[in-house]
């Protein structure tokens, strides 16, 4: 395909990977507010979603306070936040319009479908259906179109959209962990007593990551800090695992672009080797965030090396 | 005052043999079944994101064409005789441009000024030289037909450019087998879908020679253009890289594709861009639409464009009143189909006559299209007429003038039931090793009652149309 409508998948996917990120967000800072650590702390962990989200600066410049039903707001319907939730699927559907005509027929009626959902979507609806119905509702739709591309012809195109949704979702996951790893680590290394405030935060953390099925799986699954830090950077079956992250963007820049030398490979590999040679009970005994800083740069990186090399 | 119209379901008070079915179906059918019908079809065009953007319109929304699912219903031997017409005119014009680029055999025979043609804004000095396989410079024309009567047909203008609209001919027909399809049960209605196989088989045939297999592609401006669907959805339709100017590149005379796994060479493009932003090297420099060299490339016979460069000398309404004398120049025929009867302003005889009769007649301009810059002059107001007079005035040589025919109604659901509402056509024809038409068109049809403005960006709406077999 040519780098151009390369560039449109790429970012089709990353825009729907941001919407699931974003509704993650949403859940993990309205189940927060709904439990006992958020009396009296009204702002809880919608900061925490905004930041994660990188819009705090212009939530705090364009709507102030952050207050619950303002964060939902912004988070959903906010024209002008690129990164909310219709304003994602606006933006995958008007990259995949672009490049329809690699797309089968299937797969462009589920994204059209979809953002002709959300255009419907007014604040009267989504405070009805809450926000546990707005995050079902855009994860599933997330899923359909994901499922969609199960008849792609097994070319460049599927590689390239695994390639969007996978340096977005590593990129969230770098984000969320700096924000909310240094926090729940000066906590100590020693798994917090079942039912305490600090547990139900490494709860939140696995829940906006999308872990806390993969973590209930685990066997004896106390929240020991450094098992669950192991589970995040190196569970080998987990999708929201950076090790399997990093290993599929790897896999599908050599998908679409066969074999080669390119900075974007390079960048790839060495986030691979990032997340495979920590040592992560070391890791969560020390200063965690020069790792954190390491992780994101080299994540924003490959976003970057991967445009200027393949779809530019 | 409307003159009456020839209607083509009923005649006096009889319905035509073929709309038998098609009748008997709106007999039994009720309008809230209807309704219903027409609100399933805009969720399925909405769906499949068979949208368009108007030009100038600022809110960029975008809209539906609306669709009327009512068909039009044309017999066999109706669709025969308005195919040959078609075809016998496109091979003509071809014939001309190969000419008029060429020896200019016409213009020595003094059939048309040569004035005339060389100062037409559409005669293209880039496209003198430029190698064109087969003397095919229109693969696709879009002929615009209206009908005053059972037998009474007239092509109200030739579209030679990048004419537009067949996809919706297409997906029409799609949405009526989704949700009709008893009426196809019922009669044998001729299969279109074969279009975009004719379409590419048309494009191969006009490769550069010596290219055995020749990579094809749709050249669109971008997502923006009012046209996009259409563009994106051919490319879709016959397995070829739609692309942007910026997606190809000259390299050593030959037109190149980027790819991500290889640049490859382009043999034909089936562009849908204006001549004036083909090629920045030889038009608008500031065109960010096009390809630098392309031009070159085309004039080396390293890749053809389709439609060829320069086609605007031959389908403005300044040169449509020429076309029945090429058919006879050229083909050594008389014309199947009429021309409406036409004054040309710049002539003094003429534009006397149209100033002493706007309220009779339809004026346009010479290069418009899409509906714009013309006035009706029945439907006209005094004040609108005297302003027109002064633009006439201003430019004779940008104006001609039609009478106002009686264009044929079909039967149209609108909100007060069905009722008759004005029709035109667009056949498409296809011209490369042969020249083809499918057994169908794009049926343009007036949404208000008495108008006669077909065009989807001033509210007009799209039917099926079907030609029955046998």
């Amino acid at each position: 395909m040519t780098p151009r409508i390369a560039g449109n998948c790429f970012w089709l996917a990353r825009y729907l990977e941001r919407a699931e990120n974003n509704a993650r967000l949403l859940r993990m800072a309205e189940r927060h507010s709904v439990g006992p650590d958020a009396v009296g702390d009204p702002v809880g962990l919608f900061g925490t979603a905004l930041e994660v989200g990188g819009t705090l600066d212009d939530y705090e410049e364009r709507v102030g306070a952050i207050v619950r039903d303002d964060v939902i707001r912004f988070m959903v319907h906010d024209p002008a936040n690129s990164s909310g939730i219709v304003a994602c699927f606006h933006g995958a559907r008007d990259n995949a319009r672009t490049a329809k005509p690699m797309l089968t027929d299937f797969y462009w009626e589920a994204i059209n479908g979809v953002w002709l959902e959300a255009q419907a979507l007014d604040e009267t609806k989504t405070a009805a259906m809450g926000v546990e119905g707005i995050v079902a509702w855009t994860i599933e739709r997330c899923r359909l179109v994901r499922g969609a591309a199960e008849d792609l012809l097994r070319d460049a195109v599927p590689h390239v959209l695994v390639l969007g949704e996978s340096v977005e979702r590593a990129d969230f996951t770098a984000r969320i962990l700096a924000e909310m790893l240094p926090p729940l680590l000066e906590g100590g290394v020693d798994a917090p007593p079942i039912g305490s405030p600090l547990s139900r935060r490494w709860k939140s953390l696995l829940l906006g990551l999308g872990l806390t099925e993969t973590w209930r799986r685990e066997p004896g699954s106390e929240l020991d800090p450094v098992a669950v830090l192991s589970l995040i950077l190196k569970h080998e079956s987990s999708p929201h695992a950076l090790r399997v992250i990093t290993q599929k963007m790897r896999a599908s820049i050599e998908g679409f672009a066969g074999p080669g030398q390119s900075e974007s490979r390079e960048t790839a590999r060495e986030l691979e080797r990032l997340v495979n040679e920590v040592d992560v009970d070391s890791l969560a005994r020390t200063d965690v965030r020069p790792f954190m800083v390491k992780l994101t740069a080299t994540t924003n990186q490959l976003g970057l090396d991967v445009f200027r090399d393949h779809f530019a | 005052m409307e003159r009456l119209a020839f209607d083509e379901m009923c005649e006096a008070s009889a319905v035509r043999g073929p709309y038998a079915d098609v009748a008997e179906w709106l007999r039994q059918a009720s309008g809230k079944e209807l309704a219903e019908k027409r609100a399933e079809a805009e969720a399925l065009f909405r769906k499949r994101g068979i949208t368009f953007a108007v030009y100038g319109d600022a809110s960029g929304a975008e809209r539906l064409i609306p669709f009327d699912v009512v068909p039009r219903v044309l017999g066999a031997a109706e669709w025969s005789q308005l195919r040959a017409g078609c075809i016998q005119r496109v091979k003509a014009l071809n014939a001309f441009l190969d000419d008029v680029y060429g020896a200019q055999e016409i213009l020595r025979a003094g059939i048309i000024p040569r004035a005339e043609v060389e100062s037409n804004p559409g005669f293209c000095q880039a496209a003198k030289g430029l190698v064109v396989p087969r003397g095919v410079h229109s693969v696709v024309s879009g002929v615009d037909v209206v009908r005053t009567g059972p037998n009474d047909w007239y092509v109200l203008e030739d579209n030679l450019r990048t004419p537009s609209g067949v996809s919706y001919m297409l997906e029409n027909r799609s949405a009526m087998q989704q949700l009709f399809p008893a009426l196809f049960h019922r009669q044998k209605v001729a299969s279109i879908e074969h279009y975009p196989d004719q379409l590419l088989a048309a494009l191969r045939s006009v490769a550069p020679k010596d290219v055995d297999d020749p990579t094809v592609v749709v050249l669109t401006p971008g997502s923006y253009n009012s046209a996009y669907f259409e563009h994106g959805s051919l490319a879709s339709r016959m397995g070829v890289r739609l692309v942007e100017g910026r997606d190809l590149y000259v390299d050593d005379g030959v037109v190149m594709l980027r790819d991500t796994r290889g640049d490859r060479r382009v043999d034909v493009i089936y562009r849908r861009i204006d001549d004036d932003f083909m090629d920045p090297e030889v038009f608008r420099p500031d065109s960010e639409l096009g390809v630098a060299g392309i031009v070159g490339a085309a004039r080396a016979g390293k890749v053809t464009l389709a439609n060829a460069l320069g086609n605007g000398v031959a389908d403005d309404k300044a040169t449509y009143v020429h076309v029945p004398a090429m058919i006879r120049f050229y083909l050594g025929e008389e014309p199947i189909l009429k021309n409406v009867p036409t004054y040309c302003c710049r002539e003094p005889e003429d534009l006397s006559y149209v100033l002493d009769h706007l309220a009779e007649l339809v004026v346009k301009e010479v290069d418009g299209s899409g509906g714009y810059g013309m006035l009706i002059g029945p439907a006209a107001t005094k004040e609108e007429r005297a302003d027109f007079a002064t633009r006439l005035k201003d430019d004779p040589d940008g104006y001609i003038a039609q009478p106002t025919l009686a264009l044929s109604t079909c039967p149209t659901l609108v909100e007060q039931g069905i009722a008759p509402r004005h029709v035109d056509l667009r056949p498409y024809v296809l011209a490369g090793e042969t020249v083809e038409v499918v057994p169908g068109a794009l049926t343009r049809v007036a949404l208000r009652e008495g108008s006669l403005v077909v065009n989807s960006s001033q509210g007009g709406g799209t039917k099926d149309t079907w030609v029955l077999e046998g």
